[in-house]
């Protein structure tokens, strides 16, 4: 029972490394159009919280977050994991800091 | 659980708010946002009462997964998803006065809201969800209903 519990705590860090190697490589190719990223816990699953640099909707970036959303939840490779993700736009530390849950949230740095 | 009727019937008193607070978008955006969120969530589930594997969403999280997760609904979660991110910021963004966001109607100027939300992304979820629902559901929900030799032949393309 114990060695089972940690087969799949291993296999889930292992898809949580490479999930964060997937959203590092998103997060290069959009880094133009967000300020801040963090990954995050909320609703029961992993949230991938983007900070924009603008404050106005931006279609195409909200398009090719949807595309990174559901090519992540169909890999087998995430099959443990439960991501969703959000941009909000550029705001306070104040006010997106509300998104983040205080027991775990990762700030990322695509560099 | 809710019948697909039943969620059809929240969904249309859904949309008369939304008409209703259209006539005034300026003082009612994140209401237009938040209602036509829950608009699509009610379409959803009315959506999952034809899956045999999945008969109800439970909260945000497991409908999200199943959207998500079964190519069939992948054309819906593409319009839902931009939806859920709308209400999710004019729900709980809150900012003071200053240079960066501060009010809703800076993200989505009022004159775009339902345009782009109920007339874009809504009409989209409802006509990506339209193969999965009876024509009932679609004639109230005011769509033009598909027959079935389509629905089926649109499904088989998934």
């Amino acid at each position: 029972m114990a060695c089972q519990r940690h087969k799949e705590i291993t296999a889930f860090q292992q898809q949580f490394c490479e999930l964060l190697n997937r959203l590092g490589t998103w997060l290069k190719a959009n880094a133009g159009k967000v300020h801040k990223s963090f990954v995050t816990v909320r609703d029961g699953g992993l949230l991938f919280l983007l900070v924009r640099n603008s404050v106005a909707f931006d279609a195409e970036l909200e398009d090719a977050l949807t595309d990174l959303d559901l090519a992540t939840a169909q890999d087998s490779a995430f099959d443990l994991i439960e991501l969703n993700v959000l941009a909000l736009p550029m705001a306070s530390e104040e006010s997106y800091r509300t998104f983040l849950a205080p027991s775990f949230t990762w700030a990322y740095d695509a560099e | 659980m809710p019948s697909e009727q039943a969620r059809v019937e929240l969904a249309v008193r859904n949309q008369a708010a939304l008409d209703h607070l259209a006539s005034d978008p300026e003082k009612y955006c994140e209401w237009i946002a938040t209602i036509a969120f829950y608009k699509a969530l009610q379409v959803v589930e009315a959506v999952f009462t034809h899956d045999p594997d999945q008969q109800h969403g439970d909260n945000h999280g497991r409908r999200h997964g199943i959207l998500k997760g079964k190519k069939c609904y992948s054309h819906i979660w593409k319009y839902y998803r931009p939806l859920w991110s709308a209400s999710a910021i004019a729900r709980y963004l809150r900012a003071p006065e200053g240079p960066h966001f501060s009010s809703f109607s800076q993200y989505m100027a009022p004159d775009q809201v339902y345009p782009l939300l109920v007339g874009h992304y809504l009409h989209q979820v409802q006509m990506s969800a339209r193969q999965f629902l009876s024509e009932d559901a679609q004639k109230k929900l005011g769509l033009r209903v598909l027959s079935k030799t389509k629905k089926a032949g649109q499904r088989r393309k998934h």
